[in-house]
């Protein structure tokens, strides 16, 4: 190995004057565009990890179960995507809550942990879900993750608002990005469209956090 | 069937929602940087603008990502005992990077087995839903391979420094780089089951020299975010159960029940065809 490096090396002493060059760009996608220098420093510590295949890190565990104990809420969890229409994607069942698998995972900080049930469906009635709206500041939530390890959170905020003026950006993109939210439907039912005019989203932080 | 039932049930819903701003996978305006190191048998020292950024960077590792201001970066490698950037090991580069925009610069051999440095540009353009999107860069000092998915030749003859990528199915795969022509894998570059996710891109490298003795090659991997678009709603419930309308006449009762037996019916049908 290194009686291999010696000849590149060597081959290299010579041209070590700091000329600058740009990099050429190895990929499709044009790099043409004229870019002003940058001569702060960019970091004083950068994370480093291995590249190796049996080294990438694993995403974190999505949430398996939820428990809501002052509404006697207990349901399971699936991830979800999005919807092909541009809506959230959602379980039919309104016993069983969907995890925005796009957003955060509980207990990683990488995103507000968004999940959503439907308030009510054909066969089951009244989902556990319609009782949210009842829910108090406070409240605790538990949010158990796929490897066994909860994650608790108490309850800060409960919203019902209209549909068109919901700030969906604040659920799926909001800062601070640790956040659980709880999303329903309520309010006044649509019989023609098929749909609830309000959105009931519930807030909560993880314990110990402010 | 089953988009069909949805779009039935939120049609007039999304109407109003408007349209959500898209999840984007870098930090607004600015652009990330993640740089590996492929060059075998050198630890080196990393300085960016002139300051230490990277300590003892070892072959096969991977830094970042960095969430940078756009503009352009110089770069410079030294040896890893170096007191300062004045004697880099190949000439200092710039890297010109734009807002939006993910990057990964790759110090790495080039086909003639001699150290370079190449930037590459990571597509993060939203994948279609149930895919995800696979990259494979040849930073070898290899001649031309193809690249094996599941054992056949997904990829032909590319070359160093090339890349080439596909949005795929969602799933794992095998993969392995293979002489062109060959779907033999080259000893060192896999096969490697590699799990392509929606809103990611899995990057592999192909990286180290076939021409050292022994031969240094192997293979590196790398994820980076796609965009992905937000909900633009959430809909949650089709029965009015739960609803603050108030007491609704007979008929409406009799339309509702009729509308609900249509909607179980169709979850009969979904839950039939998503096995």
């Amino acid at each position: 190995m290194r009686a291999w490096w010696a000849v590149p090396i060597l081959a290299l002493a010579a041209c070590s004057a700091a000329t600058e060059q740009a990099v050429p760009s190895a990929s499709s996608s044009a790099m043409g565009a004229i870019v002003a220098p940058v001569t702060a420093p960019v970091a004083s510590v950068v994370e480093v990890r291995s590249s190796a295949p049996e080294d990438l890190p694993k995403p974190p565990p999505g949430p398996a179960k939820l428990s809501i104990p002052s509404l006697d809420i207990s349901m399971t969890i699936r991830g979800v995507g999005n919807a092909p229409d541009g809506t959230m994607e959602l379980v039919s069942s309104s016993l069983v809550a969907g995890w925005y698998r796009f957003g955060g995972h509980p207990g990683a900080s990488d995103g507000n942990v968004v999940l959503a049930a439907h308030v009510d469906d054909a066969k089951v009635g009244l989902g556990p879900f319609a009782k949210l709206r009842d829910i108090t500041p406070g409240a605790t939530v538990v949010v158990t993750s796929g490897d066994g390890s909860p994650v608790s959170y108490q309850v800060t905020a409960i919203e019902q608002t209209n549909k068109d003026r919901v700030e969906l950006a604040d659920v799926f993109a909001g800062s601070p990005s640790e956040m659980l939210v709880l999303i329903t439907c309520g309010g006044r039912f649509d019989r023609d469209a098929r749909h609830y005019e309000d959105n009931v989203i519930v807030w909560a932080l993880p314990d110990g956090a402010s | 069937m089953r988009s069909t039932l949805i779009v039935g049930a939120t049609a007039g819903a999304l109407l109003a929602a408007g349209v959500a701003a898209p999840a984007l996978a870098v930090a607004p305006g600015k652009a990330d940087l993640s740089v590996l190191h492929g060059i075998p048998g050198l630890t080196v020292d990393v300085y960016v603008n002139g300051a230490l950024t990277l300590d003892d960077f070892a072959p096969g590792d991977l830094a970042g990502p960095l969430s940078l201001d756009p503009g352009t970066y110089t770069v410079a490698l030294t040896a890893s005992d170096a007191a300062d950037d004045s004697a880099p090991l190949i000439p200092a580069f710039d890297l010109p990077l734009a807002a939006d925009m993910s990057y990964t610069a790759v110090a790495h051999l080039d086909a003639a087995g001699d150290p370079t440095a190449s930037l590459f540009t990571n597509d993060i353009s939203e994948t279609a839903s149930g895919e995800g999107r696979l990259t494979v860069r040849h930073v070898a000092a290899a001649p031309a391979v193809d690249i094996l998915a599941n054992g056949a030749a997904a990829f032909t003859n590319v070359e160093n420094p090339d890349e080439v990528k596909a949005d795929l199915p969602v799933g794992t795969y095998s993969a392995a780089v293979a002489l062109a022509g060959s779907t033999t894998p080259i000893p060192g570059l896999g096969p490697v089951d590699v799990t392509l996710a929606e809103g990611k891109n899995l990057i592999v490298y192909a990286w180290g020299s076939a021409t050292a003795d022994p031969a240094t090659l192997a293979l590196a991997v790398q994820t980076v975010d796609t965009a992905m678009e937000m909900p633009a709603a959430v809909e949650t419930g089709t029965q009015g159960l739960a609803a603050d309308n108030g007491s609704t006449s007979s008929a409406m009762l009799i339309a509702i029940a009729g509308l609900a037996l249509v909607a179980a019916g169709g979850g009969l049908v979904v839950a039939r065809s998503r096995r």
